[in-house]
């Protein structure tokens, strides 16, 4: 059952519902990883990994086979998962987002480390201040190691766009870390 | 930005370092095999639920019940009817 391609699996799952726990296991590091660089937290996610999973449950009998991967599908339904409590927290309370945030690293961490630490928490604040578009580019390249290629099959662009909004990206980013140094210098 | 632009942009000292410093932040990360577990079990058990009560399943409970419905109603005018007839008949008869 694990040598099955997607679309045999989830043809398959569809006459045994069971068998989603084939397509979840197969995804459910990926979701993952796309939540805890959306958010920065373990807690949120493994609650927006859940909902995630539960909502392409929910519509998995509607799903269609349009040519994108499987995983284009589940991405779409973390996007909008992340997106609504992104929203609810930000009417709920007036703290920053970078605060809720912040990687909670788990464990002891030796003092040398600390100073690297610190800069790679102000790096994923600001890439979690980009659109969230940018953010699930940098995340499937950086995180993910896919290629242009592969990123366009997901976010439904053309190779040269995904490599143009890359780029585009990348000049976004440096101008929030430069704002940031300069509000620091202040 | 053109395709040489670009490239030259992503050779910039400071666009490799920021690139060197994304690569070092953003590493791939794992979910607790005790979260992965237990969800796993949460959605087998749903996606069993949904099995039981999958769209034909629940087509045919609602076709069934609809024709229950049906006959219901039907028996009902009936049964007025009957009655209706009967305590006709009998006020006839005692007339």
């Amino acid at each position: 059952m694990e040598n099955l391609s997607d679309s045999e699996l989830i043809a398959r799952a569809r006459e045994e519902p069971e068998l989603f726990g084939l397509l979840y296991e197969r995804y459910v590091a990926q979701i993952y990883r796309y939540h805890y660089y959306r958010t920065g937290d373990v807690q949120d996610a493994e609650d927006l990994t859940a909902r995630t999973f539960y909502r392409a449950l929910q519509a998995f009998p509607r799903y269609e086979d349009r040519g994108y991967p499987f995983v284009a599908w589940l991405y779409r339904i973390a996007h909008n998962v992340v997106a609504n409590m992104l929203r609810d927290r930000s009417r709920r309370s007036a703290v920053p987002l970078e605060a809720v945030a912040t990687i909670a690293a788990p464990g002891w961490e030796p003092h040398a480390e600390t100073e690297r630490r610190e800069e790679n928490e102000s790096l994923l604040a600001a890439v979690r201040r980009l659109p969230p578009e940018r953010q699930q580019l940098l995340i499937l390249k950086f995180v993910e190691g896919m290629s242009n290629a592969e990123i366009g099959r997901i976010l439904g662009r053309t190779e040269g766009a995904v490599k143009s909004l890359y780029h585009r990206t990348l000049i976004a980013l440096r101008e929030e870390l430069a704002d940031e140094r300069k509000g620091e210098a202040r | 930005m053109d395709e040489l632009e670009s490239e030259a942009y992503l050779q910039q000292p400071s666009v490799v370092e920021l690139t060197a410093r994304l690569r070092q932040a953003m590493v791939p990360v794992e979910p607790s095999a005790a979260f992965v577990r237990s969800l796993g079990r949460e959605l087998v058990a749903a996606s069993r639920r949904t099995r039981r009560l999958s769209p034909s399943v629940r087509r045919g409970i609602l076709i069934g019940a609809a024709a229950l419905g049906s006959v219901a109603s039907v028996a009902g005018v009936l049964t007025v009817v009957l009655l209706r007839r009967r305590s006709h008949l009998g006020r006839s008869v005692a007339g």
